[in-house]
């Protein structure tokens, strides 16, 4: 039943954005929304029987009348308390419903290193870079709920880093579900020319009470010796559900480092694909969720070793309290031509209660001989010498377990050179564990 | 580098070793599967009315049922109505010593180094061997009877103790357990039935040699072993085959009983033929084995040595039901030219204060894929679970492929449970070190195959150990340079 009211919604959202862009339907833009259309209409929804999805059980979300809702009146000042960041002096770009809010986004203005604006069918005729990546770093055909994304989204936003950026740049995207619950889908494209550098920080956020689910999709295309930071911040509310595939596709000498920090709300599915298609590139994977209650937090992680001398690292950690349940699905594909690449994953999982849950698949497929791949999947208690050690010197039980849980968790930030970025994490993080 | 070609050229167009072909008067059914063939095998096999009902059953949930394809292999579908489901050697009168037994079956045997009369007592190994489906010869029966042990084919044992048959058969593994289960279960030729009274420690390793001989013949062996409380079985397998161009199937099931106390250790080399390098021909091996801790403490080890067989696709798992008991599992599997491998093993922790221990070597060579898949899962009541998983891949060449699929599902906040995998090549620096004091590169790479394999290797019972080893020489022997 849900599943149907699902497909439903999606065909007469596809329909009622079709209309309202009137004329421009003929458009490239458009031929790739309809064709998204089609390739979710083949795929469905996923269920539990599909691989991919095998922990992941969305029904339960699709159990809300999710429709998308374009035209949100939220003010901007309740916009303006959302993802404040007290040590990071960031660019604010404010996404409300999957729109572009411009009035509360505060962008670089004559800064040459970096232009934001929205993809149109005549920035996809003038700028072929753009049209062969946008909607092909993460195909439609390749995951249902990027058709989805792809078929809906009513404002591509492309981030084009020529240079060095001097702030991070912060995606705010904002569910406006005050009247009713919603669906939204914010989608950008990041450019970073050869040798740019940028951070990029993407939050979560839902207003009001209904149900809120927001697919996500992130394409990054880093050109040649160009360093790109993207940190996925997910600390929404229980009634918000998640979405997400951020695919990063990374050119010679280049490196991308993305970090995933999920701490609240109700449903959260990260896909996270890292693509390493020229020698030298480099990719750096880090996560950490800490849940409780009845959250639900699933990471996908790939790496793809497409081409030799290349450098994978990716360490995620969990800690599941309550009834909250993890998920960990790390790939690394190392391809035939992809020798000497060295490849690392680790999974480090800490369950706090009885009914708290994780379920772990890490993944290597290897092609190539002269590699040297690992990955490393744990789930335990704390450490009961450490344990013994802090009480030794005096600490209460419970606050040597704090301490230890936070030393758990937290080191996973310490692989970030980002100072103010890391300390902010690391905040998000001792608020979940308090 | 040249040195290096040589050497790969000779394994890659090294022939199956052991591939020869017996001629023995056979006995079969037309080809294909239908409700009268389960029928005629059950009547053949003089099987009691509730052991046809059982097989239909089965068959019927076959019916039902799809082909799996999930695996991480590739291969043409099988079509089972091309598969010939009974093949025997002719009956002959009741048989009083070896000398009245074919000679060229005894031929057979003694290619395959089975050791018979003449070796039983130097060897202490008691011999059931199959040849294609039925149980032909039968040693150690009394030294075991004196003890209460009854080791014998399944179809005897189906006559002869119908109440633990009734009781134990498919307790593991359901008949609908997944497709090839049912399969089995439908059309079981024959096997190995042991049962291990309460207390009692079986004094020699019991063994049975399968040989899949007749042309285009399924094998469906079923394996029933029941350790009665606080006894000790230690059983191995061990099979090659002769050489074949047309796919044969072999569908086992093994089923593994511990009540309290007991400990049964399984031990496999599997040598059938694996194709030749084109990949044409060869077994395909699509086996569920399973075995149940069924009460506390008792402890149920796999080790498998797999070099052959052209598909391999099979998961020893241990349910360990029982509290404080222990799953082990010991796998060294092999791929070479055109070989697919998909193994593991599947652990459940259901009971209390369980342990688990899980080492899977895999070496890939030619053009293989080898994949291991793994299931450890703790269950909400399993208390202080403790797992280990170490998975290995070693490559060698730059065409082959190695993949790792371990599932981890922890339900219990005190359960530990590690995973830890590598995958690489011998390290040049490694085989420099060897040549640099003289060591000759083939030797150093038997050196460092052997080193890297021996955690597996020494959980074989002796005479296993040496068979393995000699397998794993003849499979890569100097295939890196």
């Amino acid at each position: 039943m849900s599943i149907e009211r699902f497909n439903d919604n999606i065909r007469n959202a596809f329909g009622s954005l079709e209309q309202r862009i009137n004329g421009a339907a003929g458009g490239a833009l458009h031929a790739l929304r309809r064709s998204a259309l089609e390739a979710f209409t083949t795929q469905g929804v996923p269920t539990i029987r599909h691989e991919e999805w095998k922990y992941t059980n969305v029904l339960p979300l699709l159990a809300s009348d999710l429709q998308q809702s374009p035209d949100s009146d939220l003010a901007a000042h309740d916009l303006a308390a959302l993802g404040h960041m007290p040590d990071v002096d960031a660019w604010r770009l404010v996404v409300v419903n999957g729109m572009v809010r411009t009035d509360v986004s505060t962008l670089p203005e004559g800064d040459a290193a970096v232009t934001v604006q929205m993809i149109t069918d005549d920035l996809l005729a003038s700028h072929p870079r753009v049209a062969a990546a946008f909607g092909h770093i993460t195909p439609a055909s390749a995951h249902p709920f990027v058709a989805v994304n792809a078929a809906l989204t009513q404002q591509g936003i492309l981030v084009h880093v020529h240079g060095r950026l001097a702030r991070p740049l912060h995606i705010l995207c904002v569910g406006d579900a005050r009247a009713s619950d919603i669906l939204h889908t914010p989608r950008v494209l990041i450019l970073a020319d050869t040798h740019a550098e940028a951070t990029i920080i993407e939050s979560h956020h839902t207003v009001g009470t209904f149900q809120a689910l927001d697919v996500t999709v992130v394409e990054v295309l880093a050109e040649a010796g160009s360093h790109v930071r993207y940190f996925k911040l997910l600390h929404d509310a229980n009634n918000a559900s998640h979405i997400g595939s951020t695919a990063a596709v990374v050119a010679r000498d280049a490196r991308a480092v993305c970090a995933t920090v999920v701490t609240g709300g109700r449903f959260v599915r990260n896909d996270l694909h890292v693509r390493l298609v020229e020698p030298g590139a480099s990719g750096y994977l880090y996560g950490v969720s800490v849940l409780d209650g009845t959250s639900f937090a699933d990471n996908h992680t790939v790496v793809d070793h497409v081409a030799p001398h290349c450098h994978s690292e990716e360490l995620y950690k969990g800690v599941y309290d309550d009834k909250s349940v993890g998920v960990f699905n790390g790939k690394i594909f190392v391809r035939e031509d992809a020798q000497k690449t060295t490849a690392y994953q680790s999974n480090h999982a800490l369950l706090l209660s009885e009914s708290a849950q994780i379920n772990a698949k890490p993944q290597l497929e290897i092609w190539a001989d002269d590699v040297k791949c690992s990955h490393g999947a744990t789930t335990g208690q704390l450490n009961e010498d450490a344990l013994f050690y802090l009480r030794a010197r005096g600490l209460p039980e419970g606050d040597a377990r704090k301490l230890l849980t936070h030393a758990f968790a937290a080191e996973v930030m310490d692989h970030l050179d980002d100072d103010a970025i890391r300390t902010h994490m690391v905040a998000l993080i001792d608020e979940a564990l308090a | 580098m040249e040195q290096e070609q040589q050497i790969l050229d000779d394994v890659v167009q090294g022939e199956y070793k052991y591939g020869f072909v017996s001629d023995i008067e056979q006995e079969m059914l037309p080809k294909g599967l239908s409700e009268d063939v389960v029928r005629f095998i059950s009547a053949k096999k003089e099987e009691p009315d509730w052991m046809l009902e059982w097989r239909l059953k089965a068959f019927r949930q076959w019916q039902a049922m799809t082909e799996p394809t999930w695996a991480n292999v590739n291969y043409p579908a099988v079509d089972f109505q091309d598969i010939i489901y009974w093949a025997a050697p002719k009956k002959r009168p009741e048989l009083n010593s070896l000398d009245e037994v074919d000679p060229e079956l005894l031929a057979t045997f003694e290619k395959l180094g089975i050791p018979l009369e003449e070796q039983k007592l130097l060897a202490g190994v008691a011999v059931d061997a199959v040849l294609d489906s039925v149980s032909v010869k039968t040693t150690f029966q009394e030294a075991l009877r004196e003890k209460g042990i009854i080791f014998c084919p399944m179809s005897e044992a189906v006559r002869e103790h119908p109440e633990l048959v009734k009781k134990y058969l498919g307790s593991v593994v359901p008949q609908n357990d997944n497709f090839y289960a049912a399969l089995n279960s439908a059309v079981f030729s024959d096997g190995s039935f042991v049962y291990v009274p309460k207390g009692v420690r079986c004094p020699m390793e019991l063994s049975t040699y399968f040989r899949i001989n007749a042309r285009n013949t399924g094998q469906f062996e079923r394996t029933l072993i029941i350790a009665d409380e606080g006894s000790y079985v230690s059983y191995l397998e061990g099979c090659t085959a002769p050489q074949r161009d047309e796919n044969q199937l072999h569908a086992a099931v093994v089923e593994l009983v511990a009540h309290a106390d007991a400990e049964i250790k399984y031990s496999t080399v599997q040598n059938w033929y694996p194709g030749d390098k084109e990949g044409k021909g060869g077994i395909y091996n699509f086996v569920t084995k399973r075995g149940i801790c069924q009460g506390d403490r008792s402890k149920i080890s796999w080790t498998q040595v797999e070099t052959g067989s052209a598909i391999t696709w099979k998961y020893p798992s241990v349910v360990l039901k029982g509290n404080d008991t222990v799953g082990e599992f010991y796998s060294v599997a092999v791929t070479n030219n055109m070989q697919q491998a998909d193994t593991g093993t599947k652990m459940y922790h259901l009971g209390r204060n369980t342990r688990s221990r899980i080492v899977s070597k895999g070496i890939s060579a030619g053009n293989s894929q080898n994949s291991y898949r793994g299931l450890v899962k703790v269950g909400r009541n399993a208390v202080n679970a403790r797992n280990f998983s170490q998975c290995d891949s070693l490559l060698i060449g730059s065409t082959c492929g190695a993949h790792t699929f371990p599932y981890l599902e922890v339900g219990n906040q005190t359960a530990t449970v590690e995973h830890e995998a590598t995958t690489s090549k011998i390290g040049e620096d490694i085989l420099f070190y060897c040549n640099q004091r003289g060591i000759g590169t083939e030797e150093a790479v038997a050196l460092i195959v052997n080193g890297y394999v021996r955690d597996v290797i020494d959980q074989l019972p002796m005479e296993f150990a040496v068979e393995a080893k000699k397998l794993l020489v003849i499979s890569l022997e100097g295939s890196v340079g």
